[in-house]
């Protein structure tokens, strides 16, 4: 069995942690972190103005709404604090941190599942409350709903490695932190 | 996936809809939330792991067809929004090709 082989999940055709898997999902996080990060800048009055190409006043009107304002920190500054987490979850680990490192995978689909709910729900509410558009805002909330699925692969390789170290009747608690970890054959 | 595509775009549709034909409150509102719900439950299942996502849209495409008679829609938002809703029920049958392999799924977490 080859090295690669080895980091493939058991019934897997392919190893959802690998690098080719995680670096796309990188950079399109980063991209979001950005976003987010000059949209915050503008909520905190660090920048004066904010570009919007399409939608006239949309942006604004939106940033200084209530509903951004709804909370201590501006929602774009909290957006950008979910993009640091995905991209910092996302660097931990190597190749075969679905079964090393459970507990960093977790936090990772963590930060991606509901950054994602999130920005479907601030999607719905520019138009049905504030009866304007962002552009910024969209292209934020498009990033994060494409990194829902690329995460939960993942996702979904750690819980099923957890369920069968349960059922050989070791612990999944010392599993989750990666303290024990079950050796099993690929098939 | 093509499908899935399709039921993307049927969501943008939805969504941009409102501003180019004239749209009264309710009929805009239904389109401004099951628009960006239709499209990210047909991202979520551009990918194989989460095809199955899909059937969430079924349940898009049904209210949908509701709504257009709960809430009495005129002409125009009426068609546009009964057609998405049919099309995106048909499509969100089309389960496309599954190449890769994921273990069992979600399903073996059960």
């Amino acid at each position: 069995m080859t090295d690669k082989e080895n980091k493939i999940p058991p019934g897997w055709s392919y190893n959802p942690s690998a690098w080719p898997e995680r670096v796309p999902l990188l950079i399109i996080a980063a991209a979001g972190l950005l976003i987010a990060l000059y949209l915050g800048l503008y909520q905190l009055h660090i920048f004066s103005t904010v570009w919007e190409p399409f939608f006239g006043n949309g942006t604004k009107k939106i940033l200084t709404s209530s509903v951004a304002r709804s909370l201590p920190i501006p929602d774009g500054i909290i957006g950008a604090f979910g993009y640091f987490l995905d991209l910092v979850t996302n660097l931990i680990g190597k190749e075969k941190r679905w079964k090393t490192k459970p507990w960093i995978v977790v936090i990772f689909g963590i930060a991606v599942g509901p950054l994602g709910f999130v920005s479907i729900l601030l999607v719905i509410l520019q138009p049905v409350l504030l009866h304007s558009w962002c552009t910024l805002c969209l292209t934020s909330a498009a990033i994060s709903i494409v990194m829902i699925s690329p995460a939960m692969d993942e996702l979904l390789a750690s819980l099923q490695y957890l369920k069968r170290v349960k059922k050989s009747g070791g612990s999944a608690w010392k599993a989750f932190w990666g303290k024990e970890v079950l050796l099993e054959k690929n098939k | 996936m093509w499908a899935q595509i399709l039921n993307a775009l049927l969501g943008l549709i939805l969504m941009i809809s409102p501003a180019i034909f004239s749209f009264t409150t309710t009929e805009s509102d239904v389109n401004h939330i099951l628009g960006p719900l239709a499209i990210s439950f047909a991202v979520i299942s551009f990918w194989q792991v989460n095809r199955n996502a899909r059937v969430f849209n079924i349940g898009i495409g049904c209210l949908l067809i509701i709504a257009v008679f709960i809430f009495g829609f005129r002409r125009i938002p009426f068609w546009i929004d009964l057609f998405s809703g049919v099309l995106l029920v048909i499509f969100s049958f089309v389960k496309g090709k599954i190449t890769q392999k994921f273990g069992g799924g979600w399903r073996s977490l059960l």
